[in-house]
């Protein structure tokens, strides 16, 4: 909280109804956006366009979430390290794997010239 | 013991303890549900099968998500109540908080309690059906506690001469119910046998011999030829032979309860048999190996010292000979001085029953085992889980199965891969077959769609846009449903839309207890020869179910540790609001941050699992 005083949690209570409507409208909108036809991005039902739409969108409620409801807009220096620290091991660990994803080596050249197994 | 900075905030930090402890915990959980979600990306991505897209029923998931915002708007403001010293409001917050979470997991209990009783089917040429199995009422007419028995066959007269019940919402009324999904001996057909090892066959469980002697009928399995075990002491190295014991050849196998009689073999002597086979097992073994020992010892002397042998290589004819002598006579000296029983290396691991011609139907369910010549008529082997084989010519162990959802993106996947025509294949499907479609249901329902997706097909392409994959090959119950109500007269859109179950009908998903309903769902029985797989919708079925249930069932396992944690603060926190109220206020605003981390968790499950 920005401060502990009786009116700075009434005038924090009326944001946190706001948001909480932000939060109601964007569901409302990830829905409508998949099953509403006029509104489907990219081509003709689930698409790459969609997964970025639909992800930008959650990415938005989350982040309200954490900031205003989790107080991360107004909090001490060590809560920050340790929610990015988390976010950044995060996103290493999934980086990790598209590494071994798109490590050239594979089984296949790996094999004999001729050879005829399969993966 | 007074716990330091729990409301003052320590100076390095400026923060209390107990805050700097949540962040860390969500910090891990960031990473674990990170790790999760990770996987599902990858999982999708590389998918060897058409990953299922926007396969759940949307509503649940909406209102589900409705439910965790508005609590984590309440517990925000049931903090704030505190802070404010308004013990009624906090409460009033705080209960509607804990109310939310319960109404969550109602909601997410019955999905997985759909998921749990829809039956998936995939075929050998890659199509594939979902739907419910039909159900056959257990224990009917038998004491055997299980599906089968006697007066079970002879009661209604199908084509199989048992009876199996429609699923109509009048045959589930009473009585319990499984699924008529079964592998099927038929002992009218030729010799059937059931053998049972002594080595891993778990009578104490009593359901596999159970169930057989239920299905076959009282008195119809017997004892194949004489079998004959000891009972022993074994003390130390020193065998006693206490009885021998003797199962006469015809002897019947019983229930547990039907020992008494001579000529029956109950399911409590078979237990003895097994005892007394692994106890002359593990002590034949010891001394066996101490007579092996001595054998092998001779003969490393006598390849040194013997004229015959020395010189040769220890597996050459007559040094195993040799060997074998020894060892022959090392156990007879054994057995002089009362250390082993010779009779023991007689008895046989197996007992092996015949079952009578007159017998009925032996089924047994699929999860029980693994099945070997499925095919109606030719020779069967079914090996259950602990090792009880029974052999015999395979009945009709056909799926009956209505169908709510009809898939063919698979096929098409695997033709185009090998250069196929798709829907030339589709039209030669096993699906469309009179043996399996006998009312041909199915195949007007695919006609209907046929012209369904043609209209589709005109209407996107007026917008510059084609129909996917799902929309041109696969069926949903909602269309089926749709097909129907229009008596498969599909000649435009706007009709099919106006009669397609809704937002609202989708969250109860396809109904088969509604007897209008029901009559939109074909009705199959797939051979079971033809069978890949077949599951419930669960992990079994496919990794999309997997991540699924992982991701929602560790998620919803947060919502009942938070919902604990907060009903705790509501229920008891009242003595300490009295005598400390800035610590309560701390505890629940530890508690809110996990209860918003698992929103925010959900914030992504949703989109992802049910919109993408």
């Amino acid at each position: 909280m920005a401060g502990d005083s009786p009116e700075a949690i009434r005038k924090a209570c009326k944001l946190y109804g706001v948001i909480g409507g932000c939060l109601f409208i964007g569901t409302i909108l990830t829905v409508a956006v998949a099953k509403i036809p006029w509104l489907d991005v990219g081509g003709h039902g689930f698409d790459g366009y969609d997964a970025i739409l639909g992800l930008a969108i959650a990415t938005t409620k989350a982040s309200l979430v954490a900031v205003i409801f989790m107080h991360l807009n107004h909090e001490k220096k060590a809560i920050y390290w340790i929610f990015f620290g988390a976010l950044f091991f995060g996103a290493a660990l999934i980086a990790i794997f598209w590494g071994a994803y798109a490590d050239p080596i594979t089984f296949d050249n790996l094999l004999p010239e001729g050879s005829t197994l399969n993966r | 013991m007074e716990i330091p900075y729990v409301v003052t905030p320590r100076k390095d930090t400026g923060l209390n303890n107990s805050k700097i402890a949540i962040w860390l915990f969500l910090a891990s959980e960031v990473m674990l549900f990170g790790g999760l979600f990770s996987a599902y990306i990858f999982l999708r991505i590389y998918a060897d099968y058409p990953w299922p897209e926007r396969a759940l029923a949307v509503l649940p998931g909406l209102v589900n998500t409705f439910i965790l915002i508005a609590s984590s708007v309440t517990v925000v403001f049931a903090w704030a109540s505190l802070k404010l010293r308004n013990w009624r409001a906090f409460q009033g917050f705080m209960g509607f908080t804990v109310f939310c979470a319960l109404v969550f997991m109602v909601l997410k209990s019955i999905e997985y309690n759909s998921k749990f009783h829809h039956h998936a089917v995939r075929t050998s040429e890659y199509s594939s059906v979902e739907g419910h199995v039909h159900y056959f009422e257990e224990g009917h007419g038998s004491g055997s506690g299980h599906a089968g028995g006697e007066s079970s066959d002879k009661s209604e007269g199908s084509s199989d001469g048992h009876k199996y019940l429609s699923i109509t919402g009048e045959t589930l009324e009473g009585g319990k119910h499984i699924d008529h999904n079964f592998y099927v001996v038929d002992p009218t057909a030729g010799d059937a046998n059931v053998t049972f090892d002594l080595d891993r066959f778990h009578p104490d469980y009593d359901k596999y011999i159970n169930v057989i002697i239920g299905c076959a009928g009282k008195g119809k399995i017997t004892l194949a030829k004489d079998y004959w075990y000891t009972q022993r002491e074994v003390s130390g190295n020193s065998v006693k032979v206490t009885e021998k014991i003797l199962f006469k050849e015809g002897s019947v196998l019983a229930l547990r309860d039907e020992k008494n009689e001579e000529s029956v073999i109950s399911i409590a002597e078979l237990q003895e048999a097994k005892d007394a086979f692994l106890l002359a097992r593990k002590h034949e073994q010891k001394i066996r190996t101490k007579a092996q020992r001595v054998a092998g010892a001779a003969l490393t002397k006598a390849l040194k010292e013997d004229s015959l042998l020395r010189g040769m290589s220890r597996w050459e004819d007559d040094a195993v000979k040799f060997r074998d002598k020894v060892l022959k006579e090392e156990l007879a000296k054994l057995e002089a001085n009362g250390q082993f029983d010779s009779d023991y290396a007689k008895a046989a691991s197996t007992i092996s029953f015949s079952v009578a011609k007159d017998a009925h139907l032996i089924r047994v369910k699929p999860s029980w085992g693994f099945m070997t010549g499925k095919e109606t008529g030719k020779d069967t082997n079914i090996a259950l889980l602990d090792g009880t084989l029974i052999t015999g010519i395979a009945g009709d162990s056909s799926l009956p199965i209505a169908v709510d959802a009809l898939d063919f993106t698979h096929l098409v996947m695997r033709a185009e891969d090998k250069g196929l025509d798709a829907d030339a294949l589709i039209e030669e499907s096993l699906l469309f077959d009179s043996q399996v479609d006998a009312t041909g249901q199915l195949r007007t329902v695919w006609e209907a769609h046929k012209k369904w997706r043609a209209l589709f097909a005109a209407e996107l392409a007026k917008k510059g846009k084609v129909p996917t994959e799902n929309d041109k090959y696969r069926v949903t119950w909602h269309q089926m449903v749709a097909y129907h109500r229009l008596d498969y007269q599909i000649d435009n859109l706007g009709e099919v839309k106006k009669v397609t179950p809704g937002l609202f009908e989708d969250f109860k998903g396809a109904n088969h207890k509604n007897k209008e309903e029901v009559k939109a769902y074909p009705e199959l029985r797939i051979p079971r020869e033809n069978m890949v797989l077949d599951s419930k919708l669960t992990p079994k079925w496919n990794n999309y179910y997997g991540i699924y249930f992982t991701i929602t069932g560790l998620h919803g396992l947060h919502v009942i540790g938070g919902a604990i944690v907060l009903g705790y603060y509501l229920f008891f926190g009242r003595k300490m609001y009295d005598s400390n109220p800035d610590w309560l206020a701390n505890r629940v605003e530890v508690g809110g941050l996990f209860w918003h981390f698992v929103d925010l968790v959900w914030i992504f499950v949703f989109p992802i699992f049910y919109l993408m």
